[in-house]
């Protein structure tokens, strides 16, 4: 990219939004912060643009460009940079907002499949993960979350995108209910394929109901989906107990997924945490130096720790 | 309609609230997103540009948005004829206090807002006032109890109502039947012997006022503010033909309530001091 950018008080009705940003929600109430702003101290920060014909296209900047418009103000100060290529230009919206502000996940996944489709057009090769990576400069786990998102069928993305035009203290099935949910259904997919054949958006459309209702109490309760559908290699749960436990999630109306994992698996990994903690423990106490063997506190508490093992071992 | 500002799952409720207002006011498709004249601080969603006036409309998820908040006060200060009128969701994520916040304040602002159902259906609750001609809210409590409520309804018929016209013939049929009662009364005592005063038969109100002024019946400045009020009422009775005659029009109805409200506070205690009563 060139660097001839230059700085100028550009007529804010000569500047066009860009068709590719990947960002299309406007929070009204983030707006309503930002008019207030440049109502006061005016447009601080130049939005980027460059030229096409007569007029000028925005890079970045979109919020204050449409803030400066309902302010009715004449100009706006404008970094005109020359006109990227499609990929650049999509490209340098990414890693400005990487560095900046983060986007909602949403629009990301929107406008990642055209950068995967622009860079394997160029490449002749699909980036992966790194790649794409290194050239949008979002990390890794973004991508990732974003591709749970890429895949749901359109009309669970309508729900997101009504959810996200809503202010975030009153948004309920966030991006992040969907990415647990997605996470864990992949889980489930990976470890007990026949339990959603045919049937996935049904189960959405159920757990998404129990959500509603509070059966579901909070988005991270999809985690213990994942640790069932993967008990029976984890924690040794025979696989039928734990396939029913799942259906029961998944179809049966009035059960949370709390509930089931602590009558189910959850003794199981509680367990599995204790042996894991004390297995730790005994490797610290095997690792101690001889000056910390000495030491009279690190004793004392060793001597604390042995009265309690002996005691529930005498039982 | 192609919107560039407004988000778009407002784009459907700005078309219906096209369709409503420009049926409303017997206009054609209004104008999306534009500046109204390079002196008003807002580019609204719609903007209709009539002979004499400017209708404004802002599409917003609440009754009164803060671009139309913020920008109020500059918006007025440009004395320009411009009537805003803000489209809503009905169905929208306000409690019921911030709702009837945005629509107190709305009414006291002489800001319109026009709600639209599910079905993208719309009327308009209140139609504001232009600009031009708003007025603050009135305390009721420096005028004469008996006064109190012919003042309130004045001013509920100006901003409330959206009628300005009428109440300001409002506020001048009491300090016209005011002064009537002072003349009767004075007629009683024998001190106004005006020939042409002949109760129950008309007299027009600047004639009885010079009459009043003539033989010195009460305090002659307001007098002279009360013939003042009488003549620019008069004169905005007709309708304006330009813009810059709905400027001029609408500046005398404001400056005359204005006039009427402070002759209501300040005649009483003039009557009193010469002995007459305040009778309406």
């Amino acid at each position: 990219m060139e660097s001839s950018a230059q700085l100028k008080q550009l007529r804010v009705d000569l500047i066009d939004p860009n068709p590719e940003n990947p960002r299309t929600i406007f929070r009204p109430e983030e707006m309503d912060n930002l008019l207030i702003s440049v109502k006061k101290y005016g447009v601080q920060v130049p939005i980027s643009v460059y030229q096409e014909g007569s007029r000028y296209v925005l890079i970045d900047g979109e919020r204050r460009w449409r803030t400066s418009k309902k302010l009715n103000l004449l100009t706006i100060p404008a970094i005109i940079q020359s006109k990227p290529s499609v990929l650049n230009n999509l490209l340098m919206m990414f890693n400005i907002h990487a560095l900046r502000e983060q986007w909602d996940l949403f629009t990301i996944s929107n406008k990642i499949t055209r950068v995967i489709e622009l860079l394997t057009e160029k490449f002749g090769i699909e980036p992966n993960e790194i790649q794409l990576s290194e050239e949008t400069g979002l990390n890794r786990g973004t991508i990732r979350r974003c591709r749970l998102l890429i895949e749901l069928p359109e009309r669970f993305k309508k729900i997101i995108l009504i959810e996200l035009e809503k202010p975030k203290s009153k948004q309920k099935l966030t991006e992040d209910f969907f990415i647990e949910m997605e996470a864990a259904l992949k889980t489930v997919k990976r470890n007990a394929p026949g339990l959603l054949n045919g049937n996935i958006d049904e189960v959405r459309d159920n757990l998404i109901g129990k959500y509603k209702q509070g059966l579901i109490k909070s988005r991270i309760d999809f985690r213990m989906i994942g640790k069932l559908a993967t008990s029976p290699k984890n924690v040794e749960f025979p696989e039928e107990d734990a396939a029913n436990a799942l259906n029961q999630i998944f179809y049966s109306l009035d059960s949370g997924i709390e509930d089931i994992f602590n009558t189910t698996v959850g003794v199981l990994y509680d367990e599995k945490k204790l042996i894991s903690n004390f297995s730790n423990v005994l490797r610290y106490i095997r690792n101690l130096t001889e000056e910390e063997r000495s030491d009279e506190d690190i004793r004392q508490s060793l001597k604390d720790l042995q009265i309690a093992i002996e005691e529930i071992l005498e039982r | 309609m192609h919107f560039t500002v407004l988000p778009s799952p407002l784009h459907t409720l700005a078309e219906a609230a096209n369709l409503v207002i420009k049926t409303r006011y017997g206009l054609a498709d209004g104008i999306v997103e534009q500046q109204i004249t390079p002196e008003i601080p807002l580019q609204p969603t719609l903007h209709w540009k009539t002979k004499t006036h400017f209708i404004a409309c802002e599409v917003a998820e609440r009754p009164l948005p803060v671009s139309v908040k913020v920008q109020f006060a500059d918006i007025v200060q440009t004395g320009q004829p411009i009537r805003i009128i803000v489209a809503y969701p009905k169905n929208n994520d306000l409690s019921l206090t911030e709702y009837q916040n945005d629509i107190k304040s709305s009414k006291n602002l002489g800001i319109g807002y026009l709600g639209i159902d599910e079905e993208y259906h719309g009327e308009i609750e209140y139609p504001g006032v232009s600009l031009a001609l708003r007025i603050d809210t009135i305390d009721t409590k420096i005028f004469k109890p008996s006064l109190k409520p012919l003042v309130t309804d004045a001013y509920e018929h100006y901003m409330k109502d959206g009628n300005p016209a009428v109440g300001l013939q409002k506020l001048g049929q009491v300090v016209e039947s005011i002064i009537l009662n002072v003349a009767k009364q004075a007629k009683k005592k024998g001190v106004f012997t005006s020939a042409r005063f002949q109760p129950p038969k008309h007299l027009p109100q600047s004639h009885l006022i010079d009459d009043l002024i003539a033989e010195d019946i009460i305090d002659i400045p307001i007098l002279g503010s009360c013939r003042t009020f009488a003549n620019d009422r008069n004169s905005v009775s007709h309708a304006p033909k330009s813009r810059k005659e709905a400027i001029e029009l609408e500046r005398k109805i404001r400056d005359s309530f204005s006039i009427g409200k402070r002759i209501l506070e300040d005649l009483p205690a003039k009557i009193k001091e010469r002995g007459y009563k305040l009778q309406l």
